[in-house]
Order: C-alpha cells, then structure tokens, then sequence
C-alpha cells in the first residue's frame, strides 16, 4: 500500500520531535532569520503535543494530527523577504498550502492576495504594475492549465521587457499527489511550456531550494532586460511540515548591478555623434525611471539632437524642445547617425514596409551610421521571433541604457570642441522649430472630425485631458490612442509606458489596472483609453477593480469592431479583386451591441454610456472622475471612430 | 509635365485658396452626396479615413478632407493606389460611385478651426 500523505505527516511529527530540543538553541543563533525562528517555535507546539496526552498504543486518526508548521510558511516567509507587495492569483488547488498560508499565517499583508477571474488578467495585472512601480508583482497560477491561461500575458510581459515573479502551482509525487484532476493538473516539467519566453525557472525540491531560487529568481527578473521568471510551487514542498528549520535560510537579497555598455565603446560611439552633421536618436524601452529621464535629456541637450521616442515607455518629455517623436520617417531622411537606445525592432526603425505588397525600402541615406545600444543583442532565445529581423550596425553596444548613459554623456562632453557646441546650439534652435511645427500641425489634425458622431479619437484625448490636467496622472497604457501621446504633456517618466508588449489581445486593461495598483500607493490617478474587444477577453477585471477598490478611469474606445482585422480583410479582398463590403464579416462586435456600461455596473463598477454625442462625454467624464476620487473605478462607454 | 506634377500644381491653387473649393471646382463630374455617404460606409472607406474624411491614426489612412485631392488624383489613388491603401477596381465601385463618393465628403459639416475649440487650447 502506498505511503499517504498523512503517513509522511506522522513521520514529520517525528522528526519535529528533535526539533523540540533544537529548536532554542537553533533560535538564538538564527535571531536574524525570522522565518526558521517562527517554524521552529511552531515544531515546539506541534503534533506532539496531542500524541503526548493519549495512550501510546492508541492509533491516532488522520484527522487529529495537525501540521502547524507547514512548509507553505516557510514560502510565505520568502515572499515576504524578496519584498513582493501583491500577488495576483486566480484560486487553485495546487498552490492552497501557499495561499492559505499567506491569508492566516502572514495576515494577507506583504503580499496581498489580489484575487482576479483569469490567470491571463493576474499575469496581465502584474505586468502593469512593474511597469508602475518599478518592481515585481508576484503571480500564482493552477498547474498546467493554470499556466496555460497565463501564458499568453507571460509572452506579453516577456516582449515588453518587464519583470515579474510566476510561481505555478505543480504536484509532482505520483504517489502523494490526488488521483484524476490533480494528476491530470500536474506535469513532469511545468515549464517547458513557457521556457521561450521566461528568463530563467526552476522546479525547486526542497524549502532551501525554494528559497535560494526565488531569492535568485528575484535578481534574474530584476536586472536587464527585465523579465518574467518562474518558480514552480511543489505541493507536497508546500503542505508537509517543516522538519528541518534550524538550518533552513533565505539568503539576503542583493540587486546585481545593471549591466553597462563597454566604455570605449561609449567613447566612440560620442565621437560619431559629437562629429554628426544630423545625429537622431530613437528610443523604445530606454527609461525606467526619473533619473533615467533626466538622462536622456541630459544627453539631447548635450548634442542639441532631435529625440525620437517611439512611445513604449517615457523615454524623453514630449514638451521638450528636442523632441520629434512623430517626425521619425522625415528624422531619418537626413540622419547621418542614428543611436537607438533598447530599441526592439531596429530595421522596422530604419525601413518602411509596405503590406500587402511586402515591399520595402530604407529610410536612411546610404553612409548613414547606426549605433545600437541595447541588452537585445545579448540576450537572445530561439522560437519566438520578437527578435525582429536582423539589422547590421556599425556600432553595437550591449548594455543597459540607463547605467550607460552617465558614461556616454560624459564622453560627448569630453569630445565636444566649443565649435561643434555653438554648431549643436543652431541645430537645436532648429530642431526646436521643427517640434513647434509639428505641435500646431497636430493640434489643427485635432480639431478634424471635431462634432462627428462616432466620436473622433482626438477630442476622446481632449475631453479626457480637460478632467484630469490638474491631477498628477498617468496613462500607463499609452498607446491606444496616439493623441494622447500628441497633444498631452508629457513629462514624468511614470506618465505614459507604453503597450501591451507583444500585442496579445486581452492586456491591456488588466496592465492599466495592474498599473492602478501601483499608482495608488502613490497618489497617482491613473486613467485608461480601453479597447472594446480586449475588454471582451476576461472582463473579470472589473470585478476586480471594484473589488479591491483600485481607482481607475476607464474610457472606452468603443468602436465595436476588431478594427485591425476590418483592414486586414479590407487589404485581402482588394488583392484579391474581390467586393470589401463584406470585411464587417467575423470583425464587427455588432448586433447586438455590447452595453459596456452594464456590464460594468453588474460587477459593480460605477458606469455610463454608451455616448455617442461627443458633447455629452465631458459631463460624463467629470461625474467618474468623482468617483475614481473616492477611491473607486469608473468607467465612460463612448462610441468611438474605429481609430 | 507628368500627370501627378499637373494634379498637384491644380491642387496647390486649390489649396492656396485661389479658387474656392467643391467637388466641381477640383473637377468632379456631378454627383449625389446622399448616395456618396451610403457608399463611403458600405465600402468601408470610413473605417481607415474616418466618418468625415478626418483620418486614422495607429497605421489606419490619412485625411482626405477638408483639403482633399483634385477629382483626377482622387479617382488614381482608389484605382492604383500608392502606398498600402487597397485598390478599389470598377469591377466593385463604378466611376459614377467614385464621383458620389467625392460629393459626399464636400456635403459634411466643416470642422471648426482648433482656435476656436477651447478643449485645444490647452495644447
């Protein structure tokens, strides 16, 4: 007969028996390690204690031995160590030790337990709130299909640089582990599945393990480029008592230091552009901070070079003088040397693609020099091609931005002769010329379709920035709706972060809401242009909103289509010859239309709309904004243009 | 002169306010705009250039009103396209569709100037 695991539980109580005796002396040596103190206090008033008042020959049942130190604490201890606020969890059997243990044994705090409706929308959420806050969010998910339903986030995350922490839930004793669904639940090697597209993961066999390798796990995902990481959660590790705490340790948590880009290499790449005629620089996930900012201006008004900034996070303030962020194709036409800074897709940068017609030219002058820096050339996998198609360069640096930026500013103060400084200083004015332009431009390109019905999606960016331009904000999805990008201020490196990463429907309002989160905490309203069919994905996410109360100003861009796909079909029956009034067929979310506004009052969210009378969206917005300030999501359905 | 040279010389004197703008000044034959809208949304020009020709944004199409192009440059764009706009062949849209079409964006309302919208002045 097999061993249950009530059979091991006995042998456990055992052992915790030794402990008994251990466990003070143990306790003063380990006064710094809280964790192993607290299990071994726990071992001391353990099952012993019953099996000391009964009968020795009396065969005690199952259900009277109690593990009170189970290993599930010892993880919720390490948790705590690695700093994770929140984990996101959609409930499952096969982290219930875990779960259970960070409710009753560390009071739900450090982290919270954020309770979400899908995987996909817990991953998701996590994604958001690095990108917000700056560090991981944890995540637990269901073995096997668990992690199924999380995958395509963990890809998202995955592309769009940002570090997170998965722990899925696995039974992997045969013998132990429940027949039927939880078997079926349990695999030989969890994460094979996601292995492409996570930086580094481990089955840990014991609670050191675990330790050491959520502590390491926690520096992987932490040091460029930043990445999701995962750590399965052993069941058996999870719900068997502690038997060994007088040696169990977390080791401390150290931050490696950002890897920097090679200084000879900084220093030549200064020269290039000290000696460039018409330097650009082109930005895609460059800056993670406020110094970060501060740098990239440092280094734009150091060379008087106009700044590209492709919008997936704040690289540069789009109210500086330097910045050209919507000027790129007429940028590159002059450039002759171009740095792009952790940019993903440096061809698609510099070469325009014509689709359906597959046909391509570059965009730069022929002798224009190009110099990547970037952690993309070190850091490669080989199935998922997020790695773009390959881009020569005549100088390719790998390091983190940030920590090489001190470095190359430095080197193009050195380089700079007084001449090419007053020579950086009339290109700047004009420079400053161009972006003014290209402001004014905008704001006329806004005023177009102004009164139409749908609405236009440049006054939804206008009616939206007239209820929020006196609150500190930030619209951490920020690339829903350019407009936004165009004509609000940006300035704050927090204020706009970009996308979804690898354009996986469904993200982007569990990353905006996970970004609430975050924001927060820290005084931040965040507000959130939502797609109609991403919202359609795991609409859960308002439950969660309202149920945790996270303040959220939610604006649909409701153009009740999958408004991409119309033009793909668009594109193929033209190239076919054939009739495109049929492409609405399989894209239209129509009939009947989908009544956003009650389907966020049924979870309990504060709701209007649909609108379609752009006059009326303004009052509407006001009204929610009343409510978000009270602490509370809210959400405005308007009918939209479809971009 | 190539023809696109002459379209745009037409244009520019068009724009530059020369000549006051409709249909039949840029050269359109005679049209029915009413005709012209319910053919802008069935051939889901909309979808890329907006309900009122205002444009797209996120890889959708350019303007294509107020300001739009002469009738003869307009007809060659939906013909043979440059760029990744589809063709639109007369197999699908007649000639007479093509002029409808270009009335009905002259019969939208106009927009007002962004210096009279106070939202935009904030930018």
């Amino acid at each position: 007969m097999s061993k249950t695991r009530r059979d091991n539980t006995e042998q456990d109580a055992n052992r915790r028996n030794f402990l008994k005796g251990t466990a003070a002396a143990a306790g003063a040596a380990l006064a710094a390690v809280s964790a192993t103190t607290r299990l071994a206090q726990a071992a001391e008033t353990a099952a012993d204690k019953p099996a000391a008042a009964k009968p020795a020959a009396e065969k005690k049942l199952p259900s009277e031995t109690f593990i009170t130190n189970p290993g599930s604490d010892f993880m919720a201890d390490v948790l705590k160590t690695i700093g994770l606020q929140y984990v996101a969890i959609n409930p499952a059997a096969g982290f219930r030790s875990l779960q259970e243990s960070i409710i009753n044994y560390s009071g739900n705090k450090n982290p919270e337990i954020i309770t979400c409706l899908h995987e996909e929308t817990a991953t998701h959420m996590a994604q958001g709130y690095a990108k917000a806050a700056g560090k991981p969010m944890g995540v637990m998910v269901h073995g096997t299909v668990g992690l199924q339903h999380a995958s395509m986030a963990l890809y998202n995350a995955w592309v769009d640089r940002v570090p997170l922490i998965m722990f899925a839930g696995n039974g992997i004793d045969a013998v132990t582990r429940r027949p039927g669904v939880e078997t079926i639940h349990s695999a030989q090697d969890p994460g094979a599945m996601v292995r492409e597209f996570v930086k580094w993961d481990d089955q840990p066999a014991s609670l050191q393990h675990f330790a050491e390798s959520t502590v390491r796990a926690y520096r992987i995902t932490m040091t460029a480029p930043m990445e999701p990481v995962m750590i399965c959660l052993d069941m058996d590790l999870q719900e068997h008592p502690v038997h060994n705490a007088e040696k169990l340790r977390i080791p401390k948590v150290t931050r490696l230091t950002q890897p920097q880009g090679d200084s000879t290499a900084l220093r030549e790449a200064a020269k290039l552009l000290v000696a460039a005629e018409h330097p650009l620089i082109i930005a895609d996930r460059a800056v993670r901070s406020a110094q970060g900012l501060k740098l990239m201006v440092e280094l734009a008004e150091a060379l008087g070079a106009p700044v590209v900034n492709n919008g997936w996070r704040t690289n540069f303030p789009n109210t500086h003088d330097l910045d050209v962020s919507f000027l790129r194709q007429t940028m590159l036409r002059d450039a002759d040397v171009i740095l792009l800074l952790e940019v993903n897709d440096p061809w698609g940068n510099l070469n325009s693609f014509s689709d359906p017609y597959k046909t391509y030219r570059s965009l730069i002058k022929p002798g224009a020099k190009v110099i990547t820096l970037s952690m993309q050339d070190v850091y490669h996998k080989s199935n998922y091609q997020d790695f773009q198609r390959f881009m020569p360069a005549d100088l390719a640096i790998g390091g983190d931005v940030e920590a090489s930026l001190p470095d190359l500013i430095e080197a193009v103060n050195r380089a700079a002769t007084s001449e090419r400084k007053a020579a950086f200083a009339e290109r700047a004015r004009a420079v400053a010329k161009m972006h003014r332009d290209m402001k004014a431009r905008d704001k006329e390109r806004a005023a177009l379709g102004w009164d139409a019905s749908p609405v236009s999606t440049a006054r939804l960016a206008a009616e939206m920035w007239n209820v929020i331009k006196n609150e500190k904000w930030a619209l951490p999805v920020s690339d829903r709706i350019p407009w936004a990008r165009r004509l609000w201020p940006v300035t704050e490196h927090y204020q706009m972060l970009g996308g979804n990463g690898a354009a996986g429907v469904g993200g982007y309002g569990p990353i905006a809401l996970g970004a609430a989160l975050a924001n927060k905490d820290k005084g931040i309203m965040t507000v959130h242009f939502q797609p109609d069919g991403d919202l359609m994905y795991a609409p859960g996410l308002l439950w969660t909103a309202a149920h945790h109360k996270i303040p959220i100003l939610m604006l649909m861009h409701n153009n009740r289509c999958y408004h991409q796909e119309i033009m793909h079909i668009q594109r193929m029956a033209a190239i076919h010859n054939r009739t495109q009034t049929t492409a609405h067929i399989g894209t239209e979310i129509t009939n009947p239309d989908i009544d956003f506004a009650k389907l966020a009052q049924g979870m309990g969210v504060w709701a209007e709309g649909p609108i379609s009378d752009p006059a009326r969206v303004g009052p509407a917005l006001k009204r929610a904004l009343a409510e978000v300030k009270n602490g509370r999501p809210a959400l405005v359905d308007v009918v939209c243009q479809g971009r | 002169m190539g023809k696109w040279v002459m379209i745009a010389v037409a244009w520019l004197a068009v724009a530059g306010g020369a000549v006051a703008q409709t249909a039949q000044s840029l050269g359109a034959p005679a049209g029915s705009a009413e005709r012209g809208r319910k053919l802008y949304m069935e051939q889901l020009c909309h979808t890329c250039h907006g309900t009122v020709g205002q444009g797209g944004e996120r890889g959708a199409g350019p303007k294509i009103y107020p300001n739009p192009f002469p009738y003869a440059a307009w007809v060659m764009q939906i013909r043979k396209p440059r760029q990744a706009m589809p063709p639109y062949t007369d197999k699908h849209v007649s000639d007479q569709d093509l002029a409808d079409m270009y009335h009905y964006l002259f019969s939208t309302k106009p927009s007002p100037a962004a210096k009279d919208i106070p939202l935009l002045k904030d930018f």
